[in-house]
């Protein structure tokens, strides 16, 4: 019986605990939820506004309306959606996949081969982070205009291949390469190479998928340097799409907000889909 | 030997990635691409019919050029074709000249460039290499609107044509003003104290404000300035705190703004989405340009009417606001079929610009191309008032004042000026210091 009686007490007791913990965490929910409504809102009222005529979204309404079929047709009928579209996804992807195997073989080399003069070189890489932009666009498109490649795929590569940051995150994140893996793979007779695509590669899988992440956002948001080079409209991407939507004396808010909308759709799918691995890639885990 | 040679192999690699960074440094925000090859961009090629052209706004200056490109294939050229890529504002073309003009390489711009009236005059005489002048070209210049063409003459030289007019109206709601006992007629040639007088009593009456203004530009400065026929610099200076007028108009401004007449909207998009298309004016002062603006509001369809702009003195006053032009540029490899294309269309030809208000609202500067039907025309928006050929009509008196690259910069101080002084400031000190400042920035 006292049995009984103490186990109660200490049940209640613990109940108790519980529930001070939770009202203890009440604030922080509330700060939390706050915060997330502050993240989410502008996304909500961007898809209210696409629902939404030009007028009502002047005047700030911000629940859904009924006018995205007439926004979604304005948008197709006055630009080229599908081409946009298709050459941000493009272009993207091919940024994508040329970053990610320069980059990851820079870092590769830098971290896993690494001796004073290549730290000296890794050194002089990073300073190059702090020049700016619009520093290099002048010589960068002379460069581009004297070999004849403007308005041409590589202008717009060329410049991108290779990033002073990716190569840093790589670089970083072989920190946590096993070494002795290496060694032993090289015993077994795993050429250099080999290390690389089938041990470095699948290894590092999260950085990949981080890396991916960030060259996909940039080279599908990309404005300044596509608008340099490529002036041709059958090469407009969906950033010069949303531009040239915004222009104008008189602006449709309605078929504004559903190009951003497309805009955004597939940065958000890449990001969600990677992540977990995003997540693990920033912060340099190894499988 | 096999190990270090395939080691030596990945250091290169390493290497090359980072050469390759660093030919590309601060470039990881740009867009790689494979696009598909070449593009036909650029200047056209002698003896052929094509030329290419950037150009902002597809609903405004876009269907003009293409009104223009139909009208010279159908009359001139059958095999002409025009290809308008689509800029998403004036500083993409701006920035488009600034950077060939700075690599001195010239061969990616178009044939034809629309440039903004206020900034032209800067950039030919930074970049002389950059435009090519109309000389020779079959246009008669006598026209157009003197005010108009005087931005695209630069030394005596013409450099472009013009493609709007941006005549300032200034529009009334005609229902809101019988309200208070006024017409159309009772605001035309009235003076700002009259104005004012009515504005208070519309606002008493209705609630709303007589006309509003952004508060980030100076554009009903400018207005109010070169209607009075006076400029914000006199030889290249800036001309504040000795311009007797300019004390006046923002005085006027002020007192209009503190009795609830001029609603001062925070920014553009609050001007334009709140004040106007919110309907919380009366009345409208602006470039002609701000017609489809106030269509918008298809509920006041057949309300409004327009007239000239108020004097401070009385009298009819005339501004002009904003606008564009055409240049062929350094890139052009066929000049003359450029000149003949620009003089042919937008140098005067009535089917060209009938079109271009059809499509586009673009309403012309060619005084004789005021004549045709479509000019002539009731506009049912405002209560079937011809006002395309009223609008031209009033080009012809806009007086032209002295302009300045400083134009924009001298807006911002003079509003931040006038706003200091609604909020309780003396407009003397204001004015003095908006002047101190923009000198600086003028390095004088």
């Amino acid at each position: 019986m006292t049995n009984t009686a103490e186990t109660h007490a200490l049940v209640q007791r613990e109940k108790g605990k519980k529930h001070m913990i939770q009202r203890r965490l009440i604030p922080a929910y509330i700060f939390l939820i706050i915060i997330s409504f502050i993240s989410v809102f502008p996304l909500l009222w961007m898809i209210s506004a696409a629902t939404n005529t030009s007028l009502d979204v002047a005047r700030g309404k911000i629940m859904f309306g009924t006018y995205a079929m007439q926004n979604f047709k304005n948008l197709i009928a006055s630009q080229n959606l599908a081409g946009a579209m298709g050459n941000s996804f493009l272009y993207a992807i091919v940024q994508t996949v040329i970053s990610m195997f320069v980059c990851s073989l820079a870092g590769f080399g830098f971290e896993l081969y690494h001796d004073k003069n290549k730290d000296r070189l890794f050194s002089i890489l990073l300073l190059a982070m702090m020049v700016p932009q619009v520093a290099t666009m002048v010589p960068l498109f002379k460069m581009m205009s004297r070999a004849g490649l403007l308005n041409s795929v590589w202008a717009f590569i060329l410049p991108s291949i290779s990033t002073p940051f990716l190569i840093m995150m790589f670089r970083q994140n072989s920190r946590n390469f096993p070494n002795d893996l290496m060694q032993a793979a090289r015993i077994d007779g795993l050429s250099e190479t080999g290390i690389f695509f089938r041990m470095y590669v699948p290894i590092m899988k999260s950085t990949y998928a981080a890396a991916a992440v960030i060259t996909f956002m940039n080279a599908w948001n990309a404005y300044m340097w596509p608008k340099v080079v490529m002036t041709d409209n059958r090469a407009q991407t969906m950033p010069m799409l949303i531009a040239n939507i915004a222009s104008g004396y008189s602006i449709d808010y309605g078929m504004l907000m559903m190009g951003v909308l497309f805009c955004s759709i597939p940065t958000m799918i890449v990001f969600f889909v990677l992540q977990k691995q995003f997540a693990e890639g920033i912060t340099g885990a190894v499988k | 030997m096999k190990k270090i040679s395939r080691r030596a192999f990945l250091s290169v690699m390493a290497a090359a990635g980072a050469a390759a960074a660093l030919t590309a440094c601060g470039g990881s925000s740009g867009s790689s691409t494979a696009a598909s090859g070449s593009a036909s961009v650029g200047g056209s090629q002698p003896g052929g019919h094509k030329l290419t052209a950037y150009a902002w706004d597809k609903n405004f200056n876009i269907p003009a050029l293409n009104a223009a490109a139909a009208d010279y294939k159908e009359n001139v050229d059958p095999e002409f074709e025009l290809e308008v890529i689509e800029q998403s504002g004036a500083g993409d073309v701006e920035n488009a000249i600034t950077l060939a003009g700075s690599a001195h390489d010239y061969s990616n711009l178009p044939d034809i460039v629309q440039f903004q009236d206020h900034y032209i005059q800067r950039y030919v005489s930074d970049y002389p290499d950059a435009f090519v002048p109309m000389e020779g070209a079959d246009v008669d210049w006598d026209g157009f609107g003197k005010e108009k063409l005087s931005y695209s003459i630069v030394d005596g030289v013409h450099y472009g044509v013009p493609v709007d007019n941006s005549t300032v109206i200034f529009a009334y709601r005609t229902d809101l003003l019988e309200q208070v006992g006024k017409t159309i007629d009772d605001m035309t040639g009235a003076t700002w104290a009259d104005v004012t007088k009515v504005g208070e009593d519309v606002y008493a009456k209705t609630g709303k404000y007589l006309f509003s203004c952004s508060g980030d530009n100076g554009d009903l400065i400018y207005i109010m300035m070169q209607s009075e026929g006076v400029a914000e610099f006199k030889d290249g200076e800036p001309y504040i705190t000795e311009n007797e007028t300019m004390h006046r108009v923002c005085e006027t401004i002020v007192d209009m703004a503190k009795k609830n007449v001029c609603y001062l909207a925070n920014s553009w998009s609050d001007y334009i989405d709140q004040s106007i298309q919110g309907d919380m004016v009366a009345g409208v002062v602006q470039g002609n340009w701000i017609i489809p603006t106030m269509e918008a509001v298809t509920g006041n369809s057949g309300k409004w009417q327009i007239t000239t702009i108020p004097k401070l003195d009385g009298g009819e006053g005339y501004a002009s606001n904003g606008g564009s032009s055409l240049y062929i540029t350094a890139n052009c490899g066929n000049v003359d079929l450029a000149k003949s294309f620009l003089a042919y269309t937008f140098g005067g030809s009535t089917q060209t610009y009938d079109n271009a208000l059809r499509d586009g609202g673009v309403i012309t500067t060619v005084l004789k191309c005021a004549d045709s039907d479509v000019y002539n025309e009731g506009v049912e928006f405002f209560n079937n008032e011809p006002i395309y050929k009223q609008i031209v009509e009033m080009s012809k008196n806009v007086p032209i004042i002295e302009q300045s690259d400083y134009h924009v910069r001298a807006g911002v101080y003079l509003t931040t000026a006038v706003i200091n002084t609604i909020n309780g400031s003396n407009l003397d000190d204001e004015l003095a210091n908006a002047e101190q400042q923009l000198r600086f920035e003028m390095g004088l």
